[in-house]
């Protein structure tokens, strides 16, 4: 089973993101609330896809996807914020992130791209 | 002081409106809800009378505040504050139509903690909309902090997001806006508190793009003359 890892501080978006994948039979979910715990949960439970927040508290998003993509290249991580100013894409990009959804999103938009990185 | 044209807010009015609009779509998909904002109403205001413009002093409000910060040069320069702010009566009303439950019949002096994370996210994610707008003009990588979430009085809320810009500034650009949820009406305020170097900036850049876009209107109209 797909297991997918929601690293957001906001318990709202969270539920969101829950009720979009679950909806279309992704239910192994795990949840992290800060930029330090995502890069722990990562080394932890090896998920295999990340929806990772930029402004999160501890460490931003940035700097977790700098951290997993050091202990893995091959980790799959999708970026999903509100910032969505091109130089923080393309930065993202650079860094090693798979994709790119900008806040607030249309459902089908987080679908079409978990299912394009899953591969 | 920067002194703004009546064209230098529309301009600006309508940028954020751009972003805003944008965002009160997609949240609107996002959400599954039928929302609305009007065009907002912007205004440079004494920061001293922006108490005035917002409500009673003893107001309940709930408020996200985040700072911004410019990248120049790989450096990061101070570029103001932007505040999302509701009536409590409004926040509690959104907050229970994102929710997707209906709102509550009595009133109450208290949001839940799901309340607070989903008003949070709105303010983010419209904060977030308005700065890509703002980024694009300024030619400038926002850089914004996490949102602080502030639910009490009006005066207590505005005098800790007012107290880092007061001494430095004088005036703040305000923006009033209302949304329409499914026939509920929400008033909603917004506040660009910019430092007055990045308003000046602000001010440089839109009159070199309305230049350039005069100089490109007489070039076509008058190329074949």
């Amino acid at each position: 089973m797909t297991k997918i890892l929601l690293a957001d501080d906001s318990a709202f978006m969270r539920k969101i993101l829950t009720n979009i994948l679950t909806k279309k039979g992704y239910t192994d979910l795990i949840e992290a609330v800060d930029g330090e715990e995502t890069v722990a949960a990562y080394t932890r439970e090896k998920p295999d896809l990340v929806l990772l927040d930029i402004v999160m508290k501890k460490k931003y998003g940035t700097e977790a996807l700098k951290d997993i993509m050091q202990m893995d290249p091959n980790a799959k991580i999708i970026m999903v914020s509100a910032v969505g100013q091109e130089k923080v894409i393309e930065e993202a990009i650079q860094l090693g992130a798979k994709g790119f959804v900008v806040k607030p999103f249309k459902e089908e938009e987080v679908l079409s791209k978990v299912k394009e990185v899953l591969g | 002081m920067t002194e703004l044209s009546k064209f230098e807010i529309d301009a600006i009015a309508e940028i954020i409106n751009i972003g805003a609009g944008h965002a009160s779509n997609a949240l609107s998909v996002m959400t599954r809800k039928d929302i609305h904002m009007s065009f907002p109403e912007v205004k440079l205001c004494p920061i001293e009378k922006i108490p005035q413009l917002l409500g009673n002093p003893e107001d309940l409000v709930a408020a996200v505040y985040l700072k911004i910060e410019g990248k120049s040069n790989n450096k990061l320069i101070p570029v103001g504050s932007l505040i999302f702010m509701l009536q409590h009566d409004s926040a509690e009303e959104l907050a229970a139509l994102l929710e997707n439950r209906k709102p509550p019949k009595e009133k109450s002096f208290e949001l839940g903690e799901m309340d607070v994370s989903a008003l949070e996210e709105t303010g983010n994610i419209l904060s977030g909309a308005s700065l890509t707008a703002i980024s694009k003009v300024l030619d400038m990588q926002l850089v914004e902090s996490l949102p602080h979430f502030a639910h009490d009085m009006l005066q207590a809320v505005l005098s800790f997001c007012l107290i880092e810009l007061a001494p430095k500034a004088t005036d703040a650009l305000t923006f009033t806006t209302a949304f329409e949820v499914e026939g509920h009406e929400i008033d909603a305020y917004f506040l660009l508190l910019l430092d007055p170097e990045s308003l000046e900036l602000l001010s440089k850049r839109l009159r070199t793009l309305f230049e350039d876009m005069l100089a490109e209107y007489i070039e076509e109209e008058y190329s074949d003359a």
